[in-house]
């Protein structure tokens, strides 16, 4: 079916692989009707996704320096832009930005902005210097611009420190996931979780890491866009939520008024129930001061700007 | 002045043009949030809203698209291009 290297055929790989996915998801739909049971079905997903990663990173094993760090520098455009795409549908964004935004409306909008307006840094001040200098690392490019390797260590223990509060967000949201999947504590789903993408990782470097997350995108942009188009038009306001939703969001303004998440003293939150009682913010209402905004968005900027290279 | 000195001069207006468009639509117009809020704007959502949720996300992948070509031009017109050297 598939003739010459890995890298001529993405279109078509990426291709049988979508169509394997959703044929995987209407098997699964099929299952559930039949009678398999949530645990069953959370099982068959999270082996599924083990079992291609894992796959593209034997696929696309490799032992180059060069290819280990930076794909080859042969990864077509588009797919490079599938596989960025993913990095902002990470975990961090799919659990964890879902939930601020549902419970600090928004305050927590900020996260969107930062996280793309990330890019634009990545863009200009690191991206374009970090490939004229040749370099695989951030803490190479220090230490290469100002050379020695004291400008690399300080590079190498920033970029540690920073990469901590996020990794640890992540590994959080990946055991998190992995606990609910395959209904097992998450101390031990937390480690499966994490040997799975050592797995990938391991093996392929970053060609495999492109290539996971590209077939990564692809799951995710079906996870993202299916149920909101499914549910906004359930709802009534149309198939396309993005344009349609105006009134909606007029209306829980009213609704937020009325029941008042905004009047609120401390005193009588502590009367809500439990769950509820995060809800504390407007979703509708500019609820945060200009700077509080501004600093998370920058934020986040700053956070994509060493992680994503 | 050296070919190099003028690619980089160039370079770097352009840089600081992106940054400025950046600094508007990520830090300016967030300074005005409630008063904007104030004011319905495209599809019937409130300004501050809309830009939070779509409008100054699309900007910045314009603008991503935008200063890529613009500075592949740039390195075209010094002979720095780097599509060959793939």
């Amino acid at each position: 079916m598939i003739k010459g290297k890995f890298i001529d055929n993405l279109p078509k790989v990426y291709g049988i692989y979508t169509g394997g996915f959703i044929g995987f998801i209407i098997l699964m739909a099929i299952g559930e009707q039949m009678g398999m049971t949530a645990k069953a079905i959370g099982v068959a997903f999270v082996a599924f996704t083990i079992f291609i990663y894992a796959l593209i990173g034997y696929l696309s094993r490799t032992a180059q320096a060069d290819a280990y760090y930076v794909a080859g520098r042969q990864v077509p455009t588009v797919f490079n832009g599938m596989a960025t795409a993913a990095d902002w549908m990470s975990g961090a964004s799919f659990v964890a930005m879902a939930g601020g935004i549902y419970f600090k409306g928004y305050g927590y909008m900020a996260l969107l902005v930062g996280w793309t307006g990330g890019y634009i840094l990545v863009a200009t001040l690191l991206a374009p210097y970090l490939r004229k200098f040749g370099c695989y690392t951030v803490p190479d490019f220090v230490g290469t611009r100002y050379g020695g390797n004291l400008a690399r260590l300080c590079a190498v223990i920033v970029l540690t420190v920073a990469s901590f509060t996020y990794v640890t967000a992540q590994i959080n949201a990946t055991g998190t996931i992995a606990s609910v999947a395959l209904d097992i504590d998450f101390k031990y789903a937390v480690y499966i979780g994490l040997i799975s993408i050592l797995l990938c990782s391991m093996l392929g470097g970053m060609r495999a890491v492109t290539w996971t997350q590209v077939a990564q995108y692809i799951v995710l942009i079906i996870a993202y866009l299916l149920p909101i188009f499914w549910i906004s038009n359930k709802l009534g306001a149309g198939f396309f939520p993005h344009f349609m939703l105006a009134d909606e969001v007029a209306r829980i303004g009213e609704l937020e008024q009325q029941f008042g998440f905004i009047k609120n003293s401390a005193a009588d939150l502590a009367t809500v129930p439990k769950g509820l009682a995060g809800i504390t913010k407007a979703h509708s209402a500019v609820n945060a001061t200009p700077w509080a905004f501004i600093s998370l968005a920058l934020a986040m900027m700053m956070e994509q700007h060493h992680y994503h290279t | 002045m050296s070919n190099a000195t003028k690619h980089w001069e160039k370079t770097r207006s352009l840089l600081f043009v992106t940054l400025a468009i950046w600094f508007v639509f990520s830090i300016g117009i967030f300074l005005f949030a409630a008063e904007m809020n104030e004011v319905t704007g495209p599809f019937g959502y409130p300004w501050t809203y809309w830009f939070t949720c779509q409008g100054s996300l699309g900007i910045f992948v314009i603008l991503c698209f935008w200063f890529a070509n613009r500075q592949e031009k740039i390195d075209e017109e010094f002979g720095f291009n780097e599509r060959g050297d793939q």
